[in-house]
């Protein structure tokens, strides 16, 4: 693998890990602010140096294009939370956690398309289409329900540590 | 959960998701299972991380 793979799949090993951590504890924490910087650091990183590989076809394709939808993501989770106007908090939880699940579904992509009877591009697209399939419905369940609660609701993180 | 297990879990899961990116840099055979094995270090890795930052409960409700 050449050296833009490489820092591809060390900038999403930093992404899944860091936006593990930042899912699981608690938020509005000092903790919560700066593992969620090295998570969008890590997810710039992925998606620029996913811009630049072209080595499956040789041309834009899909992928890149799940790369700009993965920015736009990313972005929109991030701006209300360094604007903190109004209601941003269910914007915020919401984008930032389906930029998660993104990078879950690219994530169980990768691993589905290396399964010993994936061969061919028709195997390839099944493996591709039912992997995101499955992690979107099962991230749509969860992320309405973390979500919800933070609707029309103000939490006073004063009393959170 | 034990914080000792959940340090054991971070520092292990980095080393496994490390482990595993070199391993596909390096070209060594089987490429899925040095993915899923990245994937899956980084991701525990994280949930341990995450895990470690929560307070202890005191008891106390003031």
């Amino acid at each position: 693998m050449n050296t833009l793979g490489t820092f591809h799949l060390l900038a999403a090993g930093l992404a899944l890990g860091a936006g593990a951590s930042v899912a699981i504890a608690r938020k509005g924490t000092l903790r919560h602010r700066w593992t969620g910087r090295v998570y969008l650091f890590a997810m710039l990183m992925l998606n620029v140096s996913a811009l630049a590989l072209y080595r499956l076809t040789g041309s834009f394709n899909l992928f890149h294009f799940f790369a700009l939808v993965s920015l736009a993501t990313l972005l929109a989770g991030w701006l209300p939370a360094w604007r903190k106007r109004g209601e941003w908090k269910p914007w915020h939880a919401r984008f930032m956690m389906w930029s998660y699940a993104g990078l879950l579904m690219a994530a169980v992509s990768e691993i589905a398309t290396r399964l010993p009877f994936v061969h061919g591009w028709t195997r390839f697209g099944i493996a591709v289409g039912v992997a995101t399939t499955v992690v979107a419905a099962i991230s749509a369940f969860y992320i309405e329900r973390a979500a919800r609660p933070l609707d029309g609701r103000k939490i006073n993180l004063e009393n959170v540590q | 959960m034990n914080r000792s297990v959940l340090n054991a879990v971070f520092i292990g899961g980095a080393i496994v998701g490390v482990l595993g990116v070199a391993g596909w840099a390096a070209g060594i055979a089987w490429p899925g299972t040095l993915v899923t094995l990245a994937t899956f270090g980084f991701i525990a890795s994280g949930i341990a991380f995450g895990k470690l930052e929560s307070p202890r409960r005191t008891g106390s409700a003031s």
